[in-house]
């Protein structure tokens, strides 16, 4: 989607034209519908005038977004949509990511993904907004931060210890060495392990 | 109603055997009598029969039809076939809780009617581990979680379900059961739960043998040589259900993925980590007298992960795909768990002087030192998977928010502990015991690693240009070389001293050493599934949209082409809806596909069905996500492009054929410890 590629100035200028004119649209239809009566006009004229005046805005900005090419936009697909659902999971379907899910209130979701990023939202001011609606729960995996710092800390613990661990282990059983077993050694030649092999297999048979 | 109170009372009669035979094998042991010893022998056989005739009651009773008993209303109804009316008997909590317990029982009674003669002064705590195990569970069975109980209707016309009625309550018996949940109707997940259940209860036989040797104070192997082949059948059992819940994952969640990290999924993991870190750390015990008390550990970490695995699939404090076995179980688990690892431990560390090694490492350098690595690793993917699944639990416990902790934390976290493995298996099969030197090492291993590059160098011409598959595929390939080429080794020197053919010396290594050459089976078939784990992960891309009659969708070098979408009603009570596509790969038509959604009225829950187009370098995977109006004729499409995943399926089946292998008996078991005549064991007239 272009709209990545525009500057933060130009989308936030955009998407706040962009509720401008649907503001003024609503407020339009939703005005034109209670003076109805006054204006005596019939339902499907209110519709009619409601429905044109947001394909008139649609115009306007497809006008505006066509003049100026750097800022072209297209409606956002599916993939676009699904790119950021698949990083959410909603609070009710636990453990099924949001671009799986079939659940309606999933499929209103990802319906306000797509009116976000009609707008011009980027990925990380859409999931900021859940974030902020829903809290931390709804992202995948919790960010380095507050509640998911120790989360991430472990492992790296876990690994530090692990390698710490097995250091000492090593220096403190290799200390006390043992003489060497020379029967244990490994092959060096062909012949030794052809040998070895033979033993082994030999042992084996005896045992079957 | 007869046969269900006549099945309560089969759990009452095989509880009471598991409490008779863990008192008498304890005082049989004390007093030394063997005839009460073999009294309660016998009586931890019983549950066995007494457990099959209470399974075989329940599914007569699915199969009749039976609705005033709770159970099978929740899980059958009159529009299910018989096979899938069988297999109700583990689709929901009560039933698959007696079917793990008939299982245990059916263990524990070949357990106890093997040759015991040389492990005789164990057997009274092998026998009073295993009847408290089962024991266990069937008071679950019996007091939380009947699978007899019956559903009653009081005189306001409440119902309720409970084995006695309540006053003035009578039976009622409802026209209709729920049916089975859709998910579980599939082949794959009617085989998948009995394959990991398996696997689980096979991890407590070596379990009990463990706790027996430690009761006794042996500090030879004999309990490892005796379990050594129930281990590894259970390992079997359970890397099946592992593969099989993946494949079905793949064939029916519809999200062209297999592992998805769900803590459920965690939970039956974890076991089988321990159990492959146990599987390799008794060779060294076995074949060089270490590790000793790091062996009693992993075991008893296994056992204690089998119980938390069911106990987090079955409390529901987890809540996941996996919770249709929610349930009120949390207090009897939490008990059990920490009395059994608290016990185990205690008497680990009241015998740990007793335990003595036999050699200590010598260097790091050696089959040892590796398989110490081994161990280390596995215990690092095992801690963080562990933390993965609590710290949930935990955050929510202190900050009161809740937290999802999802792929990318596993991904990323274990994702290089894996790679490390793939490397230690590329060098591990080559290192001595006992000691080692760099440079003969480095004259072992120039060969594969050579090789290795071939792989890495077709990678790069294939266009591979992501770091993390560059590594990965260089990896797979040393390790899958070294694997490979220790076969090849061993059945060129066979030729040469038996003067027989390649193929038929090849064969008598993998017939006279299945241990060792199964081994290398298993490696070969994780390294395939390697590959095709970095084939999906990696390069897994998808894109979905909605076209009309005709129109096509591109993804990669395919294109699938909507044709038509059609609807009916099965007669198991579900409504289909097919898409018919056609597929074409750059161009020519490759095949038709038909991915289908069914609706289950019942239960009123849906499943995606994909269409798949397979070969060995990917799969062209298509699903129906949702379709309009007959009249407008439009439907969406989620189509997943899914490169080498068959190599995962593929390295599965050669994981379980390797592991068949080495589980495969011999003609005679060498009980008698020939080969070792360093090892003594105590007798246990010392105790």
């Amino acid at each position: 989607m272009e709209a990545t590629k525009l500057s933060k100035d130009a989308r936030t200028g955009l998407s706040s034209m962009y509720r401008c004119f649907n503001a003024l649209v609503v407020f339009i239809g939703n005005w034109s519908t209670s003076k109805r009566k006054a204006f005596q006009a019939p339902l499907a004229l209110n519709h009619v005038i409601f429905v044109s005046l947001r394909v008139m805005s649609w115009v306007l900005i497809a006008g505006f977004l066509s003049a100026t090419p750097a800022y072209a936009q297209d409606a956002p697909t599916d993939d676009d949509v699904n790119d950021i659902a698949k990083q959410l999971f909603c609070p009710t379907c636990e453990n099924v990511p949001l671009d799986q899910c079939g659940t309606s209130a999933c499929v209103q979701w990802r319906d306000t993904i797509r009116d976000l990023l009609a707008e011009g939202q980027t990925e990380s001011d859409i999931k900021a907004y859940f974030v902020a609606q829903h809290g931390e729960r709804v992202l995948n995996t919790p960010t380095f931060s507050g509640q998911g710092l120790l989360l991430w800390i472990l492992p790296m613990v876990i690994a530090v210890l692990a390698i710490g661990g097995y250091l000492s282990f090593v220096r403190r059983t290799t200390a006390v060495q043992m003489p060497v077993e020379t029967a244990n050694v490994t092959a060096a030649t062909p012949a030794d392990y052809i040998s070895q092999l033979e033993a082994e297999l030999e042992r084996r048979r005896q045992n079957d | 109603m007869i046969l269900a109170d006549l099945g309560q009372l089969l759990l009452i009669l095989a509880f009471a055997c598991t409490v008779y035979a863990t008192v008498v094998s304890l005082v049989a042991a004390r007093r030394k009598h063997a005839g009460l010893l073999e009294s309660s022998r016998v009586a931890s056989i019983l549950p066995f029969p007494i457990l099959t005739a209470a399974c075989l009651l329940l599914v007569l009773m699915l199969i009749n039809g039976n609705f005033e008993v709770a159970y099978v209303t929740s899980v059958s109804s009159r529009s299910m076939p018989t096979y899938l009316r069988v297999t109700a008997l583990w689709g929901g909590q009560q039933g698959s809780l007696l079917f793990w317990s008939w299982l245990s029982s059916l263990f524990i009674a070949f357990m106890l009617m093997r040759d015991w003669r040389y492990e005789r002064d164990m057997q009274p705590y092998v026998i009073a581990t295993a009847a408290v195990t089962l024991g266990f569970y069937l008071i679950l069975n019996i007091f939380y979680e009947s699978p007899f109980q019956k559903i009653w209707i009081d005189q306001f016309g409440v119902t309720s379900s409970s084995i006695f009625p309540k006053v003035g309550a009578e039976l009622y018996i409802p026209p209709d059961g729920n049916g089975l949940n859709p998910l579980l109707r599939h082949p794959g997940m009617i085989i998948h739960p009995p394959m990991l259940y398996l696997g689980f209860i096979g991890l407590i036989v070596p379990f009990c043998f463990a706790i027996g040797a430690l009761a006794v104070g042996r500090q030879d192997d004999v309990w490892i040589r005796a379990s050594r082949r129930w281990t590894l059948v259970a390992w079997l059992f359970l890397s099946l259900g592992l593969v099989l819940g993946g494949r079905w994952a793949y064939d029916v969640l519809g999200w062209g993925g297999y592992w998805a990290w769900d803590p459920v999924e965690i939970a039956a993991f974890m076991p089988w980590l321990t159990a492959t870190a146990f599987v390799h750390s008794v060779i060294i015990q076995e074949k060089r007298g270490m590790f000793k008390h790091w062996n009693m550990v992993l075991i008893i970490l296994t056992y204690a992960l089998v119980v938390l695995g069911t106990f987090l699939t079955r409390t529901g404090v987890l809540s996941s795909v996996h919770a249709f076995a929610e349930s009120s179980l949390g207090v009897p688990f939490f008990v059990f768990l920490t009395v059994t690892l608290v016990g185990s431990l205690a008497l680990l560390i009241w015998r740990w002087n007793t335990l003595q090694n036999d050699r200590v490492l010598s260097s790091w350098l050696s089959r040892e030192g590796m398989f110490l690595l081994n161990n280390i690793v596995f215990m690092a993917i095992l801690a963080t998977c562990f933390w993965g699944v609590i710290y949930p639990i935990i955050s929510e416990a202190f900050t009161g928010q809740k937290i999802t902790v999802g792929p990318p934390f596993y991904e990323r976290t274990t994702g290089p502990m894996f790679a490390l493995m793939l490397l230690l298996m590329g060098v591990a099969p080559l290192t001595a015991w006992t000691m080692m030197s760099i440079k003969r090492l480095g004259q072992a291993i120039w060969k594969p690693a050579a090789f290795s590059l071939l792989g890495l160098a077709f990678a790069l011409v294939t266009g591979v240009r992501n770091g993390y598959a560059l590594l990965g595929i260089w990896l797979c390939t040393w390790a899958a070389a070294v694997n490979l080429y220790e076969f090849h080794r061993g059945a060129i020197a066979r030729r040469k001293t038996q003067s027989v053919g390649y193929g038929l010396a090849m064969w008598q290594l993998l017939k006279r050493d299945r241990r060792r050459y199964g081994g290398y089976m298993t490696h070969i078939g994780i390294i395939l599934m390697a590959i095709g784990i970095i084939g999906l992960e990696l390069f897994q891309t998808e894109t979905q949209g909605s076209v009309a009659v005709n129109e096509s969708l591109t993804l990669q070098d395919y294109t699938m082409t909507y044709k038509t979408l059609h609807e009916y009603e099965a007669d198991d009570g579900r409504l289909v809806t097919v898409a018919t596509v056609d597929v074409y790969q750059d161009g020519e038509f490759v095949t038709t596909l038909q991915p289908r959604r069914d609706f289950y009225f019942e239960s009123r829950q849906a499943m995606t069905i994909p269409g798949v187009h397979g070969t060995i370098e990917e799969d062209f995977y298509v699903l129906l996500v949702g379709w309009k109006d007959i009249a407008v004729e439009g439907a969406t499409f989620k189509l997943y492009h899914n490169p080498l995943v068959n190599w995962l399926w593929f390295g599965g089946l050669i994981l379980i054929l390797g592991i068949g292998v080495a589980s495969w008996p011999e003609r005679r078991e060498p009980m008698v410890l020939k080969t070792r005549p360093t090892t003594k064991a105590i007798p246990a007239a010392a105790d």
